[in-house]
């Protein structure tokens, strides 16, 4: 069996028992559907921050930023000051609703039948969305990781399905709370790792790190082309760039607040106190790790570089194979068996 | 709709609270803090995609050897929304004061009241 296979399998089963104990615990729709209600600040800020950080963030980013250099930093960014807010307008108010959905809170104050059908509407739409992009994900990335162990994109993909139903209706919120920070602990400990392996690889020099970022050497078209990563301009280019960006803004900065899974976690706190203090967690995990993307993306680029991501599997596998050539395939396993975690856990 | 909430409150327990001077007090320390802050980091963080997007060469200067203003202002925004972070957590503190002053006052009123009878 290789590596890869074996750590998505005992990721499996560490959460499998998970969602078994929690299925023991809750009993009831306050115990169900809001964890009764006991999960902590600190718990509850590492689960938000766990759900959040999906696999775009851990492959698209450290793919963006490989490629595209200091545009694709652009979402790091964004990803980190949006919680601003949710921290200052949406968390407390939620939470003091003593609701169990958002379409609940909503409906507490207007006309129930209508906001209801108009937040069910929304909940689906950005669920179904942001599910498919997981799926897809996690089945293009099983199919590449697990070429030999016979395991098909389709299979994958029903595979991976199959276990987010398991996950949610059997253990509830309290066991995707435990999944989500689990996943956020490893996603958070194989970055730090990557960070510092980037980092030595030059030699704990920042300017030489900034250096190699501002001499990122590729082929394009079969010319050899050396550009400077850190400027901006490569992904948003004139005439309409300017504009996808302050479109983008508008989407990160009001579009976060409202993503289902994220608002979902408000109800799981004992006070507005707590869901304050669990955005503050949140932040201080998610602004570290998009801070750390730019060693994760500008490494890819300058270590692994262009045309060899392009070549072994594409943006997306940017992350595992900066592992890979820092590290050997054993690191290369952990990461990518991270990479499946987030996105096994993601949407539960 | 009064079917769905069991735990709705009688109504006009509402409107006093809401009516009561110092609950007015609260609300405005809440929003004499949250619209400014809101207003800042909305203009702060936009101020980003705006200049990349329509001054890239202005954004391209270098400060620090290679490392550019485009860089370094995206940077500070993580910090800006740390700050605002910190900043906002002393000043909701204060609130979770006034707060547990209204309900307590209001609770004292209403036990006053029950024995009153």
């Amino acid at each position: 069996m290789s590596m890869p296979l074996m750590m998505f399998l005992l990721f499996i089963a560490v959460t499998l028992a998970i969602t078994y104990w929690a299925s023991k615990r809750s009993a009831g729709g306050s115990a169900y559907f809001a964890a009764s209600r006991r999960i902590t600040g600190w718990q509850n800020g590492i689960a938000v921050a766990g759900d959040y950080m999906s696999a775009a963030s851990f492959l698209g980013i450290a793919g963006i930023i490989a490629f595209q250099g200091y545009d694709g930093f652009m979402y790091s960014v964004g990803w980190l000051v949006a919680y601003l807010t949710v921290l200052l307008v949406v968390a407390e108010p939620l939470r003091n609703a003593g609701r169990y959905t958002m379409a609940d809170v909503l409906a507490y104050r207007l006309r129930p039948r209508p906001v209801r059908a108009m937040a069910s509407m929304s909940t689906l739409t950005v669920s179904t969305f942001y599910m498919i992009a997981q799926m897809v994900g996690a089945g293009a990335l099983v199919a590449l990781l697990l070429k030999d162990s016979g395991i098909s994109y389709h299979a994958a993909v029903v595979g991976v399905g199959v276990l987010m139903i398991v996950y949610v209706v059997f253990g509830g919120m309290l066991a995707t709370t435990w999944v989500q920070i689990i996943k956020a602990i490893l996603l958070i400990a194989g970055t730090i790792l990557l960070s510092f392996l980037v980092l030595a690889h030059f030699h704990f020099s920042l300017g030489e790190f900034f250096y190699a970022i501002s001499h990122v050497t590729y082929h394009d078209k079969g010319k050899e082309v050396v550009q400077n990563f850190l400027q901006p301009g490569l992904r948003f280019k004139p005439p309409y760039g300017a504009l996808d960006l302050i479109s983008l803004g508008l989407a990160l900065i009001f579009g976060t607040a409202g993503l289902p899974h994220i608002l979902v976690r408000f109800y799981t706190v004992p006070d507005a106190k707590t869901a304050r203090t669990s955005v503050v967690w949140a932040m201080a995990l998610i602004g570290s790790f998009y801070i750390m993307t730019t060693f994760l993306g500008f490494g890819a680029a300058t270590i692994v570089g262009r045309d060899f991501i392009a070549t072994h599997g594409g943006t997306n596998m940017s992350a595992p194979l900066l592992a890979q050539s820092l590290a050997g395939n054993v690191f290369f396993a952990f990461i990518c068996a991270i990479a499946f975690a987030t996105i096994l856990a993601v949407v539960a | 709709m009064q079917l769905n909430n069991p735990d709705v409150v009688d109504r006009t327990d509402w409107d006093k609270m809401a009516a009561a001077p110092k609950f007015k007090d609260l609300m405005s320390a809440k929003k004499l803090f949250i619209i400014p802050a809101f207003i800042f980091f909305v203009v702060y963080y936009f101020l980003l995609p705006i200049l990349v997007g329509y001054a890239p060469k202005f954004m391209a200067t270098q400060v620090f050897g290679v490392v550019n203003i485009a860089y370094l202002f995206a940077l500070s925004q993580f910090l800006m929304a740390w700050g605002i972070a910190a900043l906002y957590v002393r000043a909701a503190n204060t609130f979770d004061k006034l707060a547990k002053e209204i309900i307590e006052t209001s609770e004292d009123r209403a036990s006053g009241a029950v024995e009153g009878r």
